[in-house]
């Protein structure tokens, strides 16, 4: 997917004005935020279960080398192919080769933001293969050319009536907005995909080292049916998805549907270890499962490595003001919200996503809601750190917060400083009482969408001594 | 292709074990990992109370949940929910938990249609089962507090009576409820993965809320889930 991170401020701009969307993101992230609260009230401790979650997943990356080396062995005993993929290209060319071998024409997919990172679906496009999403949402996006805004809502931005208008235009549907009856059509028309494809693509939520075994979750049960249902399944994963045990996934998978979608548990979670046995009575005949690294081996070796923990349940996104009003795509890549303003810059370069660490006001309800902790606002200060360190924070800002520090040094100049703000403030005065416009580079932004308020007449400091004096 | 993800695999393995992130927690392995759910002490001790709470949660997610006493009224019940969707075939299992299933769907108009080995390279035959209206399995666990039914593949027990026809009945014999399902994979997890190729954990319906956030059931998988549990 093409990376678009810096035109952020821009694509935030014209988010907010877009009425529709705002009701959307409203009801989407609203829904998920509560839903999520009662499923994490009910469990026996949420907060020792988080722990226990985080630590599992941060020992897994401490154990990285080890666990994929005996997801490995113990996956390709009962016949599947593991494949290692260093970046994109070579992970798209994989797939492409695999299709070649089996002769595989239709490709049907379940949702996976690894392949969104790695545009594979392009990339297969491109060699002549045809590729269906089979992920309700995913579908509608891309029959309509258009990219997922969340990562398990990949719709959230979009009404019944846009649905219907699509499935009008592209799949000549009588029109209908009732998702009853534009959910029925979908399945017909994706049974037929599944039953005609040659080769199926999932992503993992998890795979687990212990026995070998890729998890893949999902509602629907596309995900069931692209493992299942065509000769060929082709399994792409980041290295970062092994975890140590079956004892880890039982904490995992509870904590990852609780957070996504406040479910106790999703309807399908598929444990797949290899192909078909001989004497299963169906299944795929060939399983491949592709470990792709693409930076994620070069994120551990930093001060980031937490960032790796993500589960990808979207809780995160739902709990962020700044998501929850300018929604998935002003975030101009495949992650958004508080975890892709963290992950989109480590993996692309901070210059070419340098808007996202300061897409936040680190409220910390990313990290309250995170079911592994990770310390989101933490990581997103030290990215600040990373741009100002690469020269990419604006002169006017380091001469600014240059000013303050010396001013915050000394009494005087503290003083002194607060008479000026109070001075100019008041000359800058609108008849509301309020500065509407601050003719100052940087400073001036925050008048672009609302007031500052003046400073008070008389400082804090002033009244005291007034105090004093009168006493 | 072979040369190259090789060399990619030493290239990754030789990176990630030239360090290791450093975190400044204890992050051993707890010797019983701290359950996730719930479970009173009737629930725990009282197998009546622990039907009861699966019952509850399965009905929660629309699923239609019935209690027999033995396995010829599961039997009785099955041809009933085949009566009432006016089956004329049915997908299923050759390893069900009762006897006589293919013989008394035969008896009432339902042809049975059981993949065997062998099939599984057969990916065409697959169309041909798509409009079967019923798909039966038995059940190989089931967790009470989420309303969760586990099913493992094994040479009888395919993956697709419960995942192509919209009307899934399965078949659960009490004995293989469990309260927690970190209770059952804590004791039978790892061995069930290291037989079963394909182990699915099936909790209500097929379901998306993709459009609006309204749950619709039935987007890809069984739209009606029926569970027939037996003593």
């Amino acid at each position: 997917m093409e990376l678009n991170a810096n035109a952020f401020p821009q694509a935030a701009t014209i988010a907010l004005q877009d009425v529709q969307l705002q009701t959307a993101l409203a009801r989407g992230t609203g829904n998920a935020y509560q839903a999520r609260l009662r499923a994490m009230s009910e469990v026996t401790d949420a907060d020792a279960l988080r722990r226990q979650a985080r630590a599992a997943k941060l020992r897994a990356l401490q154990n990285l080398p080890e666990l994929l080396e005996r997801f490995e062995v113990n996956i390709a005993q009962r016949g599947a192919t593991v494949l290692w993929a260093e970046d994109a290209d070579a992970c798209n060319r994989l797939v492409i080769d695999i299709a070649r071998r089996h002769s595989v024409e239709r490709v049907v997919k379940s949702k996976s933001m690894a392949t969104e990172e790695i545009g594979l679906n392009h990339a297969l496009e491109s060699a002549g293969l045809s590729v269906v999403e089979t992920d309700l949402g995913e579908y509608i996006v891309q029959l309509d050319g258009d990219t997922p805004s969340h990562i398990v809502m990949p719709i959230v931005h979009k009404t019944r009536e846009q649905v219907r208008d699509l499935f009008a235009e592209k799949l000549g549907m009588t029109p209908s907005d009732d998702p009853e009856v534009l959910t029925a059509f979908a399945r017909q028309k994706l049974r037929e995909a599944f039953l005609s494809a040659e080769m199926g693509i999932t992503g993992a939520n998890f795979l687990i080292a212990e026995t070998g075994t890729v998890v893949i979750v999902t509602n629907e049960g596309n995900g069931r049916m692209c493992s299942s249902l065509p000769p060929v399944h082709v399994v792409i994963a980041g290295i970062e998805k092994v975890i140590e045990s079956v004892a880890d996934f039982a904490t995992l998978v509870q904590l990852l549907t609780r957070s996504a979608t406040g479910q106790r548990l999703s309807s399908y979670v598929h444990l797949m270890s290899g192909p078909a046995a001989p004497d299963d009575p169906d299944g795929p005949s060939h399983v491949y499962v592709i470990l792709l690294d693409n930076g994620r081996s070069r994120i551990r070796e930093t001060d980031y490595a937490e960032a790796l923990a993500c589960i990808r349940c979207g809780a995160c996104l739902n709990a962020c003001p700044v998501y929850q009003n300018v929604g998935g795509h002003a975030y101009g890549w495949v992650y958004s919200g508080p975890i892709g303003a963290v992950i989109t810059p480590l993996l692309n370069g901070v210059k070419n996503a340098a808007p996202l660490p300061y897409a936040s006001s680190l409220c910390g309800a990313c990290q309250a809601a995170c079911p592994v902790m990770i310390n989101i606002p933490d990581l997103l200060l030290r990215l600040r750190a990373d741009l100002v360190e690469a020269g990419e924070s604006s002169p006017a800002l380091s001469a600014g917060i240059a000013a303050w520090a010396r001013a915050m040094s000394s009494p005087r100049l503290y003083e002194l400083g607060g008479a000026a703000a109070r001075l100019a403030t008041r000359a800058l005065t609108a008849a509301n009482g309020q500065v509407q416009r601050i003719p100052v580079p940087l400073l001036g932004n925050w008048t672009t969408n609302r007031d500052f308020p003046p400073f008070a007449a008389k400082s804090f400091r002033q009244l005291w001594r007034e105090r004093q004096r009168g006493s | 292709m072979t040369l190259e993800t090789r060399m990619a695999r030493a290239a990754i393995l030789a990176r990630l074990r030239q360090s290791r992130p450093e975190f400044d927690e204890a992050l051993s392995a707890p010797e019983s990992p701290l359950p996730v759910t719930r479970l009173s002490a009737a629930e725990l001790n009282d197998s009546e109370a622990l039907l009861a709470r699966f019952r509850a949660e399965v009905e929660r997610l629309s699923v239609t949940f019935q209690h027999v006493p033995d396995s010829e009224s599961a039997l009785d019940a099955l041809l009933a929910v085949a009566r009432a969707q006016s089956a004329q075939s049915a997908l299923l299992w050759q390893n069900l938990p009762i006897y006589g299933v293919q013989e008394a769907l035969q008896s009432v108009g339902v042809q049975p249609i059981v993949p065997q080995v062998g099939d599984a390279a057969r990916h065409d035959i697959y169309r041909a089962w798509n409009d079967v209206p019923l798909g039966i399995s038995g059940v190989d666990a089931a967790f009470a507090t989420t309303g969760t039914l586990v099913l493992a593949t094994d040479s009888g027990q395919g993956r697709l009576p419960s995942l192509l026809p919209p009307t899934h009945v399965a078949l659960l014999p009490r004995q293989k409820l469990f309260p927690r399902l970190e209770d059952w994979l804590l004791t039978y997890g790892a061995q069930t993965l290291m037989r079963s190729r394909s182990v699915v954990f099936i909790t209500g319906p097929s379901r998306t809320g993709d459009i609006e956030m309204q749950i619709i059931l039935g987007v890809h998988g069984p739209k009606r889930l029926h569970i027939i549990v037996f003593d």
